[in-house]
């Protein structure tokens, strides 16, 4: 029976240690969409989705040395930061094809944005700037 | 007895250690490395999170037809005839700068698109410009810089162009062919630029809409048509494109002409004008090159910049077909062998 216990003990704390693993959310709303299309050449190509809760899922397609579904958290000050800049006005001019760049994509609530991130300026480059600077904490 | 009791004591103990292990692979899923703790959460710290202050930035330049490339532009040159005259040099510094310096490279670079666009297309060529591609990854790039579609200005970037030498391997030459594709098909004999895509009738690549007997045309309406839902429905995202091109492989000589038809239409055209033959295949991805063969015009382009750029000694500047980097495959990425057509 002691060693039962002892059993029990070891297998709940090894479960409870990895309730702090960032997983995939199944109920938290998506509240940014983030990627970076196809070019012609060498561009990263890749998918990123933020949710409400902070949990950020990173998925590279191509151009970026690794596969699979990528899972990190936001902190509370860095969630905060990233929807006090959405908050803000910005104009983002109205798209027009470059052939053969890279379009970059920003949804947000009911907002779908398409730009070409180098041609950017002002809140809609700080905004673009933090998902950037998320992506390549991860990648 | 004593012993025994060890025994099963360390058995137990073993079989709760895997057990263990495999609660945290269950719950692990894919997470990513940064941190060792398994919890992986940014810094806080100043360091990681990108400064507030760079509202800075001076762009230096309002062209209303240029979307892209301000911070790697390096040098603009207009075109008249086949020849260029520089109009700009871009305030560069570093590797830009001297990649700017290097005039000799930027001709060299004009040399190669005078062997591929024929002298009777250079009018609608009425900018060229010279770019660092390593900002963003793209290796050229057009742009209509009239309304009405019939003037366009074509970039390159230096580096790429250079990349492992001048042209190796012909993937200048596949970008080159690529980007005039895209001014064969989009320009104003192909497209009006006054029609919206609400009042439409035919496909609208977005640079205006397709005249019914357009390449580009003919192109969707035989074979986009029948999943252009399905395309459509992948745009949500990268992966949902991803996944439908590994759904329709073998309709497309390249991934990246499952991208839109726009780029398909182009990535057809350069292997049509690389490959040694025409195709015998069954597959749509070789229907779509025999439709090139169909337009006496297109026959007369193949030849000439097949003609222009071999020499007698054998040696070609084009790449084989297909061979060019993440496109090397024809219809099916699955075979991982380049085809000859």
């Amino acid at each position: 029976m002691k060693h039962l216990s002892l059993v029990f003990i070891l297998i709940m704390f090894s479960c409870k240690t990895s309730e702090n693993v960032v997983k995939e959310p199944t109920d938290s709303e998506v509240f940014i969409y983030y990627s970076k299309g196809r070019c012609l050449g060498k561009c990263p190509v890749y998918d990123l989705w933020i949710h409400k809760d902070g949990t950020v899922v990173y998925q590279p397609i191509e151009n970026i040395g690794k596969k699979g579904k990528y899972f990190a958290k936001l902190s509370p000050t860095q969630l905060d930061a990233l929807q006090a800049a959405l908050a803000e006005d910005f104009e983002v001019a109205s798209f027009k094809r470059v052939r053969d760049l890279p379009v970059t994509r920003l949804k947000h609530g009911l907002k779908d944005h398409k730009y070409y991130a180098s041609k950017i300026e002002g809140q809609l480059k700080k905004v673009n700037t933090l998902l950037e600077s998320i992506v390549s904490s991860i990648s | 007895m004593k012993s025994l009791q060890k025994l099963k004591l360390i058995l137990i103990l073993f079989f709760a250690l895997t057990l263990s292990q495999s609660c945290d692979r269950d719950d692990l899923v894919d997470q990513f490395d940064f941190d060792d703790s398994g919890y992986a959460e940014y810094d806080d710290s100043d360091e990681d999170w990108p400064d507030d202050d760079f509202d800075n930035d001076s762009s230096d330049d309002d062209d209303s037809y240029d979307s892209e490339g301000s911070e790697s532009r390096i040098t603009a040159y207009s075109v008249s005839g086949t020849t260029i005259t520089k109009s700009q040099d871009y305030n560069v510094s570093g590797q830009l700068k001297e990649a700017q310096d290097d005039v000799a490279k930027h001709q060299e670079i004009w040399e190669l698109v005078k062997k591929i666009v024929p002298e009777s297309y250079m009018s609608k060529m009425g900018e060229f410009e010279i770019y660092w591609g390593e900002a963003d990854g793209s290796a050229g790039y057009v742009v209509e810089m009239n309304p009405d579609l019939s003037v366009w200005k074509m970039g390159i970037a230096i580096d790429y162009a250079y990349e492992g030498g001048f042209n190796a391997d012909g993937e200048l030459a596949h970008t080159i062919i690529h980007e005039f594709g895209h001014i064969l098909t989009l320009d104003n004999t192909q497209l009006d630029s006054s029609i919206s895509e609400s009042n439409c009738q035919n496909y609208y690549p977005g640079e205006g809409c397709a005249n019914k007997e357009s390449y580009i045309n003919q192109l969707h309406s035989r074979f986009w048509a029948d999943i252009w839902s399905d395309f459509q429905s992948s745009q949500d995202s990268e992966s949902g494109m991803q996944s439908f091109y590994s759904k329709h492989s073998d309709r497309f000589v390249t991934q990246y002409a499952a991208t839109n038809p726009g780029e398909d239409i182009a990535e057809v055209f350069a292997t049509f004008v690389t490959s040694s033959t025409n195709s015998n295949a069954n597959t749509i991805a070789s229907q779509k090159l025999q439709l090139m063969f169909d337009y006496s015009e297109l026959i007369e382009l193949r030849q000439f910049i097949r003609g222009n750029t071999s020499s007698a000694r054998g040696r070609s500047y084009l790449p084989v077909a297909g061979s060019w980097k993440k496109a090397n495959t024809i219809g099916n990425p699955k075979k991982g062998c380049v085809h000859r057509i």
